[in-house]
């Protein structure tokens, strides 16, 4: 009978009975087993072909694992082509809707501000500014009749603003009150507003 | 069958390679139906229950770890489902029969038994084995017959490595007792 190198893990057995022992280990070694029938492999891979692992494993295995891509050098110019076209009309289309905010969109600014232009030959008074992209309408101002003065107050976030007023719809001209002037490069000049944050504030 | 393959054979069962699954069948069904049969003493229900066995394992391999040993991890599943078997055949004394046509077996295993039976050493042994409880007998075949490592036998039998050993070393030296007592033992054989 063959005997086997001892394991790091083997038992240590007392040496009164050591020999006894390991010799009933070997004849335990050498135990005939009995074939287990044959319908067991079949009879198991019928079963479990039926069934599938779990929806979430599977899909988790599936991304776990490396994929590979296969294309043409035409597929590729035809993805590319088509995602610069979409990069064009996505451009188109913001440059289109140009950004216009209305008095309501600027009421959700965090300081009122109320501006005032003492006027009272005019017929109408709109302001514009760097605040409503220049854009008179929504903008017009309201006339206290006793005294002449056409104000609106709107809500702009804190930041520094360029300004003007619109008489009749025709005329610009900066506010006549305004401690800032700034030049707006045509020859023309605009009143400066800074708004801060936590400051009401008249112009 | 190294670790190695068997954490590919694993891998490509999880991928969905089902037919890679017969290759872990192949390599372990002996032993398994074995345990089982050692458990339960009828070949009928151990071929219902390592067919149970194996199957259960295929549908709880996605929650198998990584690199361990595949064998101490269905060894486990088997022996408990022979246990709970035995627990409830002990209360209904009912036996489930297999549908398979284990008469084609039958050939082959009155060969195996004659064989065993000019064995007499063998078979004195075999009755001895049987005369252990199953926590000593297992703990012995696993060491000596499957030749696993002390922490697979752990792993298997759901102990710590110490007691594993404590557990293969007391099955050993009650098998010698039985086997004393019978008349038949080693005592004064020389090797």
């Amino acid at each position: 009978m063959a005997t086997k190198t001892p394991r790091p893990d083997d038992i240590e057995f007392d040496p009164a009975e050591s020999e006894a022992l390991r010799q009933l280990s070997r004849q335990v070694r050498e135990i005939p087993y009995l074939a287990p029938p044959a319908c067991l492999l079949s009879g198991v891979m019928g079963a479990v072909r039926a069934r599938r692992f779990p929806l979430w494993y599977r899909s988790l295995r599936w991304a776990r694992s490396p994929k590979s891509l296969t294309f043409t050098p035409l597929q590729v110019a035809s993805l590319m082509s088509f995602l610069v076209l979409v990069c064009f009309a996505g451009a188109f289309f913001l440059l289109k809707s140009e950004y216009r905010p209305d008095a309501m969109s600027l009421v959700q600014g965090s300081v009122p501000i109320t501006f005032t232009l003492n006027m009272p030959d005019a017929r109408s008074v709109s302001v514009v500014g760097t605040f409503n992209a220049w854009q008179e309408k929504g903008y017009e101002m309201t006339r206290d009749p006793a005294k002449g003065r056409w104000t609106l107050i709107l809500r702009l976030p804190g930041g520094r603003y360029e300004y003007a007023f619109i008489l009749d719809g025709q005329k610009l001209i900066p506010d006549p009150e305004a401690e800032f002037l700034a030049d707006d490069g045509f020859g023309n000049q605009n009143a400066v507003l800074i708004v801060g944050k936590y400051h009401d504030q008249a112009i | 069958m190294n670790q190695i393959e068997e954490q590919e054979i694993i891998s490509a069962v999880l991928d969905g390679n089902v037919n890679a699954y017969a290759m872990l069948i192949q390599s372990y069904q002996q032993p398994i139906f074995n345990m089982i049969f050692r458990m339960t003493g009828s070949r009928e229900d151990a071929a219902d229950l390592a067919q149970e066995a194996f199957i259960k394992a295929y549908e709880q391999l996605y929650r198998f770890h990584h690199g361990r040993r595949f064998f101490p991890w269905l060894y486990t599943i088997a022996l408990n489902l022979a246990r709970n078997f035995l627990r409830k055949r002990r209360n209904d004394k009912t036996v489930a029969i297999d549908d398979c046509d284990l008469h084609s077996q039958s050939d082959y295993v009155t060969q195996e038994e004659e064989r065993i039976c000019t064995q007499l050493d063998t078979q004195r042994l075999q009755g001895a084995l049987s005369g252990l409880p199953w926590e000593y007998r297992e703990a012995v075949i696993l060491r000596y017959r499957e030749e696993l490592p002390m922490a697979d036998i752990a792993a298997a039998l759901s102990l710590s490595v110490s007691g594993a050993k404590m557990r293969v070393h007391r099955g050993l030296k009650r098998l010698r007792e039985i086997l004393e007592s019978k008349g038949h033992g080693n005592k004064n054989t020389s090797p």
